[in-house]
């Protein structure tokens, strides 16, 4: 089982739990599977995630991340490490993004062919 | 250089500060007078041709995304309100008063541009919590490092010894400045803004962005900047002086009730509007 980020969910994947609404509806219930209609809906009602069998939450983790260069993203996270040196590290939204960080860091470091980067 | 015993002896040598603009205290007024018409305000706000010009170009940028170009203020009242075009206007008024002031240690374009993107952050996730005003939280997250612009472009001996310590022994900006000068940004920040008589909401984030439990009248819309400016310092998006992206404090990451999936989009939707803000804006 994963929580998978909306943006991610393709069609047949199969629900671990009931996906709901803001006050708690639900909007397809777990053991279905995700169509192109459900997932419409779900971004209608402002649905962020869904919780998805059959697939582990270190894959999804590792599929976002193997569209990087592994060295530049090895150098991004060393590189967060020292900005995120006063966070706490174990915790969970830290994590996210620290996360989202270093993948976006490691990307505009593969656009500038590995240079340093320049400050925004 | 004389020291400073609190934020307020502090302002009170600094009068290019001292006071907002007169076109943005009219402008409060006729916002908050139920007798004004959108016309009256949109009148108002053409007197200044600069102001006018700045917020046409904000309007019209990838920040609100309309789908057909809004070319005078009055449209622009009527699309996106009084108070939220007042917002944006307050926020364009503090950038100008800073114009042109030296700059010791913080570069004052790096400097709005970390503003702006925890200004975008905190708008992002306004939106999503679907506050009534998320304009207001932009100009809170423009505002929040504004203590620091006093403390750093009118360096006193404490300031600068602050941006020493907290470069040569790797600690926090914000507790460097409590050490040297006895007090944080985020106080002179709330004070300027007392004395300026911004909304209460405006002062109350500034002064608690670091420690959004003190909040006591608005802790959602100090936790929101809390977590806005977190984030705008991991994107590395400008820079305000602090070297290292602030602790977190689950508190006020709980307080807004958010899911932690949420947190690719607020990414995403600051990037894809942060330059054309920029743009618009600075």
């Amino acid at each position: 089982m994963a929580t998978i980020n909306i943006d991610n969910i393709e069609e047949g994947m199969v629900l671990a739990e009931d996906v709901v609404d803001r006050f708690g509806n639900i909007l397809l219930a777990a053991g279905n599977s995700v169509s192109e209609k459900t997932l419409r809906i779900f971004k209608m009602w402002g649905v962020t995630e869904a919780s998805i069998t059959g697939i582990a939450q270190e894959e999804v983790v590792a599929k976002e991340a193997a569209g990087v260069d592994p060295e530049m993203l090895r150098q991004a996270e060393e590189h967060m490490g020292e900005l995120f040196h006063h966070c706490n590290k174990e915790d969970a939204v830290v994590k996210e993004i620290f996360r989202l960080s270093a993948l976006r860091t490691a990307r505009k470091l593969e656009e500038s062919n590995g240079h340093p980067l320049q400050s925004a | 250089m004389a020291t400073h015993s609190s934020p307020r002896d502090l302002l009170r040598g600094y009068v290019e500060v001292s006071s907002l603009p007169m076109i943005h205290i009219r402008l409060d007024e006729a916002i908050n007078n139920p007798r004004k018409s959108m016309a009256d305000i949109a009148k108002i706000i053409r007197e200044d041709p600069g102001l006018t010009a700045r917020l046409l170009r904000i309007v019209n940028s990838a920040f609100y995304n309309f789908p057909s170009r809004v070319d005078t203020i009055s449209q622009a009242v009527t699309i996106i309100g009084t108070q939220q075009l007042g917002a944006l206007a307050l926020a364009t008024s503090v950038m100008q008063l800073f114009k042109g002031i030296p700059e010791e240690f913080v570069s004052m374009d790096s400097f709005w541009r970390h503003s702006v993107a925890c200004g975008l952050a905190a708008r992002v996730i306004g939106t999503l919590r679907r506050e009534p005003n998320p304009e207001r939280l932009f100009v809170a997250g423009i505002l929040h490092d504004i203590g620091r612009l006093v403390m750093f472009t009118k360096a006193t001996d404490g300031s600068r010894d602050a941006f020493v310590r907290a470069r040569d022994q790797d600690i926090l900006l914000v507790d460097a400045e409590r050490d040297a000068v006895g007090f944080t940004h985020a106080v002179v920040g709330g004070v300027l803004l007392q004395t300026w008589k911004l909304p209460g909401i405006l002062e109350e984030v500034v002064m608690f962005h670091h420690n959004p439990q003190a909040a006591t009248k608005f802790p959602m819309e100090t936790s929101i900047v809390h977590i806005a400016d977190i984030i705008a310092h991991a994107m590395e998006l400008g820079s305000s002086g602090e070297h290292f992206v602030p602790p977190l404090n689950g508190e006020a990451w709980e307080r807004l009730g958010l899911q932690i999936s949420v947190l690719p989009s607020v990414v995403e939707q600051v990037d894809r509007q942060y330059q054309d803000a920029i743009h618009s804006i600075l």
